[in-house]
């Protein structure tokens, strides 16, 4: 990587939402959305249960249909507008260009099968056809998320929550994915072991340079990870800012108190 | 050395608490102030007077309510109270540093990583970002053998220390620096004010703030009171 | 005196199963649901291929039934009775004389020729339900061809023996666009399908589905670039006919353990035993 000496000022959104909407009742869903998402950040979107966050992650990531309102991507081919694409073009972004981190890790892994295989699974879908290869890719990640190369020929099922979650993290980024959504990735973790997934999200996502949109209700993982953060309430986008600037002089009213909220430790 | 870095007018900055009845209390009121390159200006004025807003709303952390703050690097000039979240982002990485009082500690991450990281995120080569950091960390006296660990459990003094060794390490046209000295013995202080006058020397414009005086005699060029809007020297 | 229709099916239903076989035959590998009927047997026992030789099976033809390469068990004997029986039909055990041959889990080893038709036996149609248990993703996956599922059971093989071990049943990519299940055949008899001259007709009852591999149609086993595909060796050869390149069974002939190697394929064997005479 090249030492950056000057600002890039002209920089093209990877993701442009335009009044996205997509709602399934009252104020339940999201609406009018507009955002951007930049290659590099990450952006968090903050809010309690019931703001649409998840909503809004899905929609983004193509894998909810909207009711209005357009989601743009700057593909390597090209802007493309997501919701009018075929499904099988959908399917394919989020499979191969993107990856979705779920936040209970049983349903973004295939339990029964072995640890390499669901870090492989992404390579053989791209056409890798050398096992030696393939293995040796899903040693080397194994390493990277801190699980022990050794259970390679385990089965998630007999790892604990933390394990899984890495290796859900790992079976993502071993494709190179442009962007990463994340649907609350330590939510249903101990606190002791929320902190090693967070560092090595953080680490992961530096190295590899990928765009992050992060899902949390949890104020402090958005500290830790985001560079910037949507709050969001209702359905609605009530703040954006740099993540330092929302937590340290949140502007609205639901702002303050949802910052205020937060326990400091 | 006469070139301003620097320019900021008619600064203001208000807090309104919307959930504790609507208070309103203005902290800063047109705050009219300009840095050339190489000086060190350093805010003046008892505590709860606003010099740690000022300086937040110099790095974004808080938004002004009105006045503009330009930027001037080279051929470019940057209005920071109207630019996007992006372009911030950047001028942070490679414009202006903030030391602030507390070192940001995340668990787990190696000291000695977490004062390579700025180099790393603007592309220097592994072995370059060590070097550097390792230099610092010598010059800040923090022993080798608490380089692998993370700070978590180090002394506030030896945070503080950690946090200024991550700061120095890329020279930048803006620093602000608030109490950078605060918890440090003698001869702690007087390496950060070496390494202050360095900056200087090597264009850097500085804002800070300074309780203690021995340190703000020796980096000081002007003194800047925020009730009056006067400097002194 | 003959109570049932000709190839005791109606003739709609024919008509339905052919419209199926149509499809199956212009898409090959991709599996049809077809509108299963009561038949006099029960799922598991040969349903779907004997309604699809059903549909086929006309008053000149000819047809041979096989159960494991063996044209004397009991379930191929009950079932060419039973063609017999409802079409009044000519049966044969000599693979090279016959038009049809319905089989169970194996093709002959005597190469088929154009004009002739194979009709399998299959229990599971769907090649991904292993990992897959809801068929409305397995439909979608072969849609949109997303099959890196199906290397991830090859790859566990090889993490697990060191080698790809299905020996049954092993996945083929037809035409160079669907995963299909080539029915319990050994993997021996896979290359076999490769550009086979006859026509290729798949027939499951309980799952209700029907595939089909026209004449000369790509037929290739998946595997890795590093774990070739390969088949099924034997150091023996047939006690019987001498054969080195047919599929052997092996079979314990007392309680001393003493073993025989022997063809799988009766005719193949017997013809060959005639043959040396």
């Amino acid at each position: 990587m090249m030492v950056q000496k000057d600002l890039i000022l002209d920089q093209q959104p990877l993701i442009k939402a335009d009044q996205l909407t997509r709602l399934y009742g009252i104020n339940k869903g999201c609406e009018q959305i507009d955002l951007e998402l930049y290659a590099g950040e990450v952006l968090g979107i903050v809010g309690e249960s019931g703001s649409g966050k998840s909503t809004l992650l899905r929609c983004l990531a193509g894998i909810e249909s909207i009711d209005s309102g357009t989601v743009d991507y700057e593909s390597t081919i090209g802007q493309l507008r997501l919701h009018d694409l075929a499904e099988s073009e959908r399917r394919r972004l989020i499979r191969q260009e993107w990856g979705f981190i779920q936040q209970n890790p049983r349903d973004g892994l295939h339990l029964e099968m072995s640890a390499g295989a669901n870090i492989s699974e992404r390579l053989m879908s791209q056409g890798e056809r050398h096992y030696g290869r393939i293995r040796q890719q899903a040693l080397d990640w194994m390493q990277r998320v801190e699980l022990d190369p050794a259970r390679i020929d385990d089965k998630p099922k007999n790892f604990s929550g933390g394990m899984q979650q890495r290796l859900q993290i790992a079976r993502n980024l071993v494709s190179g994915p442009s962007i990463l959504f994340m649907d609350e990735p330590t939510g249903g973790l101990d606190v002791s072991v929320q902190a090693r997934v967070l560092d090595l999200i953080r680490k992961l996502v530096r190295e590899l340079n990928v765009a992050v949109v992060l899902v949390t209700h949890d104020i402090g993982v958005a500290r830790i990870l985001a560079d910037r953060l949507i709050v969001m309430r209702n359905s609605r986008i009530i703040e954006t800012g740099l993540t330092d600037q929302i937590l340290e002089d949140p502007q609205a009213p639901y702002t303050q108190l949802l910052v205020s909220s937060i326990l400091r430790v | 050395m006469n070139q301003t870095i620097l320019e900021i007018q008619g600064l203001s900055k208000t807090f309104t608490l919307h959930n504790q009845g609507q208070i309103s209390y203005e902290v800063l009121n047109n705050i009219n102030l300009r840095v050339s390159k190489g000086e060190c200006i350093v805010l003046h004025g008892p505590s709860g007077m606003g010099k740690s807003t000022l300086l937040r709303c110099l790095y974004a952390s808080y938004l002004s309510n009105a006045g503009h703050i330009y930027l001037y690097d080279g051929e470019q000039s940057y209005d920071l109270t109207q630019l996007n979240e992006r372009i911030l982002m950047q001028i942070r990485r490679h414009k202006i540093v903030y030391v602030s009082q507390f070192l940001r500690v995340i668990p787990r991450v190696p000291c000695l990583q977490i004062v390579m990281q700025p180099m790393l995120d603007l592309g220097y080569e592994i072995d370059q970002a060590e070097q550097r950091a390792t230099e610092l960390l010598c010059s800040l006296n923090i022993p080798e053998r608490l380089w692998n660990l993370s700070p978590t459990t180090f002394s506030g003094g030896e945070q503080q220390r950690i946090n200024i060794a991550r700061e120095f390490t890329v020279h930048r046209p803006l620093m602000l620096l608030d109490e950078p000295t605060a918890s440090l013995d003698t001869k702690n202080r007087e390496t950060v004010i070496e390494l202050i006058l360095q900056a200087k020397a090597s264009g850097s414009a500085i804002i800070g703030i300074f309780h203690d005086e021995v340190s703000r005699k020796q980096v000081a060029d002007r003194l800047f009171d925020l009730k009056t809007g006067d400097f002194y020297d | 005196m003959n109570e049932y229709n000709f190839a005791y099916l109606d003739e709609h239903t024919k008509r339905v199963i052919r419209r199926s076989l149509l499809k199956a035959v212009s898409i090959p590998g991709y599996q049809v649901p077809f509108p299963g009927r009561e038949m006099p047997m029960p799922y598991g026992w040969g349903t779907g291929g004997i309604q699809v030789t059903a549909s086929v099976i006309g008053k000149d033809d000819c047809l041979k039934v096989i159960d494991q390469g063996a044209d004397d068990t009991t379930n191929a004997v009950s079932i060419r009775n039973f063609f017999k029986r409802v079409c009044g039909i000519r049966t044969t055990e000599k693979t090279d004389e016959t038009s049809i041959i319905q089989t169970r889990h194996r093709i002959p080893e005597t190469a088929l020729k154009a004009g002739q038709i194979l009709v399998y036996q299959v229990p599971i149609p769907e090649p991904l339900r292993f990992i897959e248990p809801r068929e409305t993703e397995t439909r979608t996956m072969h849609a949109l061809q997303e099959y890196g599922v199906m290397h991830l059971k090859l790859y566990e093989d090889i993490a697990q023996f060191g080698h790809i071990s299905t020996a049954y049943a092993y996945p083929v990519i037809v035409n160079g666009r669907y995963i299909m299940d080539p029915s319990p055949i050994p993997k021996f008899d896979n290359p076999k399908m490769h550009r086979m001259p006859a026509l290729q007709l798949f027939g499951a009852g309980r799952e209700k589905r029907i595939y089909a591999v026209p004449p000369y149609t790509d037929v290739v086993s998946l595997d890795f670039e590093d774990h070739p595909f390969d088949i099924q060796q034997w150091d023996e050869s047939c006690a019987l006919c001498g054969s080195e390149v047919s599929f052997l069974d092996e079979i314990i002939t007392d309680n001393d353990g003493i073993r025989l190697h022997l063809c799988s394929d009766s005719e193949y064997c017997a013809t060959r035993v005639g043959a040396s005479q």
